[in-house]
């Protein structure tokens, strides 16, 4: 029997009524909102700061998470994260999904849940203008020097390939630059980028012959099915009712495989692409230095200052932990019997021998398997603290054994106890051999709390390089990221000196006041 | 009140299986006199004097200060009861003089700061040290520091008083005074022992003389 219309309607509100429950039970799972992870470092057309305004995040995939986060009745919430890194978070649950150019590999879907497309197109080779060596054809790759993003799926092609490949971790921006300097032969990069970055330098050709395919998915959590189920859903809705194909027409990204992959028709011919032109003109205006400095730079400056703000907190605070366990790892190696002795030199030993970066990963995205999750604010904090605890360990055992031990006999005899002798009479004394090395360490600290960009943390370096990648403006903003740390260290160091000299009176001047 | 100090067969080596550094040791210093021991350097002095003021373990034997005793199972027995000069002074060079002398008196003896300003102003006025209680170590000459190495063991009001070599780290021009000083300290009643290698500070000190021969001691 065919359906009457009616029995059709009843079908339809059926249907909306069957997916209405679990659609409500997900928003109310995800306290009505969608974090959505990304990388704003990666740059235009994907996530990236808007040139024109820095503290607005832009992009075709902010409009695609908004617009698939108000499907599923929740608010879209942006968590940043290295782009490498953004897959773990997944599993660690700081993010529900992951909106980032991810391209679709089997070993990612055998690792992670993927909805269906939202993309598709291809990897484009860019070479220098004119360059009559240059490799035009995946096979001329062998051997030749070529520019991508680490972990893409180009890098594997070019590898594949026998490139002699390098990779980028400072955006995109960078590799093009590197090409156009002679430093690599080629780029192989994902079609968006290319057009995005590659394109707007006179002096570069993007190739317009395909060497290979890729396809962009949002990932989801290996367990999170349902959350899959509930995305490939809206996107399909998405792609009926025509808004995907008007946010990839807006960044200028529509094409015929996407059009293929999501089996719909293209959008009005006549679709605004404002995305592209707000970017074309943002990036391509000639300014002199001095007048973008001008224009620009106080815009930037609450995101820097956001970003120095918390460099500063975080190095202070992780300082502040470490002095603290570097007295008690140095007293304990100093003082302490056989037992506490050799903790201490392990501890020291395991954490001076190994990379911060492997120490933060591991206490960041190691722990939560066993069951230990840490704020990342937490995480970067003791990892920073915990590491140069060691360091400030061994200035604190140098500047104890700077004290002769006839001057603790000194105190014991007059009967002070043990510990009395070493707070009053040798720490005083060990304190202004220290003072100087701690310094120091300080303000590497401060330069090495950089990486805790790796847990999510936009402190100072990660918002110049996500801001740099966003305006191609790499030397300008750096010169300024620069003075901002040299303003942060600077009143440190004055601090430490004045402090010097004030412990060091009784050498000096003899009499007090 | 003062107590004589008595030392009983005091048996110390540094290494277990090392030769003994004292052997037998027996000395009796009545209260308010000197006792003074002659031996070259290296003999084992210093040894004694750091195993009475509860430095140093030894072996055996015993160390009475009146109820106070130390023994092998307690070798700390008299620590913060013995004033010790050492042979350079020890003064704490972070700290003024009168902070030196003060140290004691305010963390051993809880003494309020008034009052211990007052017991150590009183030191530093006996030693001629008053106009420099605001100096510090560095800028003293080896006299002085001496003289505040003195007060800060007498601020802590000990039981006996051991000097290691006074005259070592001065000038020839001031061992006189050195046994001016020892003998000044003496109208405080207490037992007091002076090592050294030098036989005429030990005439000029008076009082008994000890012989240090191969880690014991003879008259």
């Amino acid at each position: 029997m065919r359906p009457t219309p009616g029995t059709a309607l009843l079908l339809v509100v059926l249907c909306r009524a069957g997916t209405a429950g679990p659609e409500a039970e997900l928003a109310r799972r995800l306290h009505g909102e969608l974090r959505w992870g990304a990388d704003s470092q990666g740059g235009a057309p994907y996530v990236f700061q808007d040139p024109s305004d820095p503290r607005r995040v832009v992009g075709f995939e902010v409009e695609l998470a908004e617009a698939l986060a108000a499907r599923l009745g929740v608010r879209a919430r942006l968590v940043q994260g290295a782009w490498e890194q953004l897959l773990p978070l997944l599993e660690r649950g700081d993010v529900d999904v992951v909106l980032n150019g991810i391209e679709v590999t089997p070993d990612r879907a055998r690792a992670y849940r993927l909805t269906r497309p939202y993309y598709a197109g291809s990897q484009l080779l860019t070479v220098r203008r004119g360059d009559g060596g240059a490799p035009r054809k995946p096979e001329a790759l062998a051997g030749r020097r070529v520019g991508t993003l680490p972990g893409s799926l180009a890098e594997r092609v070019l590898r594949a390939a026998g490139a002699d490949v390098r990779t980028y971790d400072g955006g995109q921006d960078d590799m093009y630059r590197d090409l156009a300097l002679g430093r690599t032969d080629a780029v192989l990069a994902d079609a968006p980028i290319a057009a995005y970055y590659g394109a707007l330098e006179p002096e570069l050709e993007v190739l317009a012959a395909s060497a290979g395919d890729v396809r962009y998915a949002a990932v989801v959590a290996s367990r999170d099915l349902e959350l899959q189920a509930a995305l490939d859903l809206a996107l399909g809705e998405l792609a009926a009712d025509g808004t995907l194909a008007r946010i990839l027409a807006r960044w200028r990204l529509w094409n015929g495989e996407t059009g293929a992959a999501l089996g719909i028709s293209g959008p009005p011919a006549d679709a605004p692409a404002d995305g592209w032109l707000a970017w074309e003109s943002a990036t391509r205006t000639e300014r002199s230095a001095w007048s973008r400095a001008l224009h620009r730079y106080p815009s930037f400056l609450p995101l820097l200052l956001r970003g120095a703000g918390l460099t500063l907190v975080l190095s202070v605070a992780a300082m502040a932990l470490a002095i603290v366990v570097g007295a008690v790892l140095a007293g304990m190696r100093v003082y302490g019997p056989g037992p506490s002795r050799w903790l201490a030199t392990g501890y020291i030993e395991v954490v001076r021998g190994t990379p911060l970066l492997l120490q933060l990963i591991v206490l960041y995205f190691g722990l939560p398997e066993l069951g230990v999750r840490l704020h990342p604010f937490v995480a970067g904090w003791l990892a920073l603290g915990l590491n140069y605890a060691a360091a400030e360990a061994e200035n604190d055992r140098a500047g104890l054994l700077s004290v002769p031990v006839s001057q603790l006999e000194a105190a014991r005899v007059l009967g002070l106890t043990r510990w009395q002798g070493i707070r009053h009479v040798v720490a005083p004394q060990a304190l202004r051999i220290v003072l100087p090395p701690a310094t120091n360490d300080f303000i590497s600290l401060l330069k090495d709390s950089s990486l805790v960009s790796v847990v999510t943390l936009a402190e100072l370096t990660r918002t110049y390089q996500s801001l740099a990648s966003a305006t191609r403006d790499h030397l300008g903003l750096g010169v300024l990221v620069a003075a901002l740390y040299l303003l942060l260290g600077l009143p440190f160091a004055r601090l430490a000196r004045w402090l010097e000299s004030r412990l060091s009176v009784h050498l000096a001047t003899g009499m007090r006041r | 009140m003062s107590a004589p100090l008595e030392v009983v067969d005091l048996w110390q080596r540094h290494r277990a299986e090392g030769p003994a550094v004292l052997s037998g040791i027996s000395l009796r210093v009545p209260a308010g006199e000197v006792a003074v021991v002659v031996g070259p350097s290296g003999a084992g002095k210093s040894t004694l004097l750091r195993c009475i003021a509860g430095l140093l373990a030894f072996d055996a034997g015993s160390i009475r200060l009146g109820q106070r005793t130390s023994s092998p199972e307690r070798p700390e027995g008299l620590l913060g009861m013995v004033g010790l000069v050492f042979q350079g002074f020890e003064l704490f060079p972070h700290l003024t003089v009168r902070e030196n002398c003060l140290l004691g008196p305010r963390l051993v003896h809880r003494l309020p700061r008034p009052e211990g300003r007052a017991r150590v102003d009183g030191l530093l006025e006996k030693l001629e040290l008053r106009a420099l209680a605001d100096a510090f170590p560095a800028t003293l000459s080896g006299g002085q520091r001496q003289r505040v190495a003195i007060a800060r063991a007498l601020a802590m009001e000990p039981l006996a008083l051991l000097w290691d070599e006074p005259t070592s780290a001065l000038d020839a021009s001031l061992r006189q005074s050195v046994a001016a000083l020892i003998r000044g300290v003496s109208a405080t009643a207490i037992p007091q022992l002076v090592v050294t290698h030098d036989p005429e500070v030990a005439r000029a000190v008076g009082g008994r003389i000890y012989r240090f021969v191969d880690g014991g001691l003879c008259e």
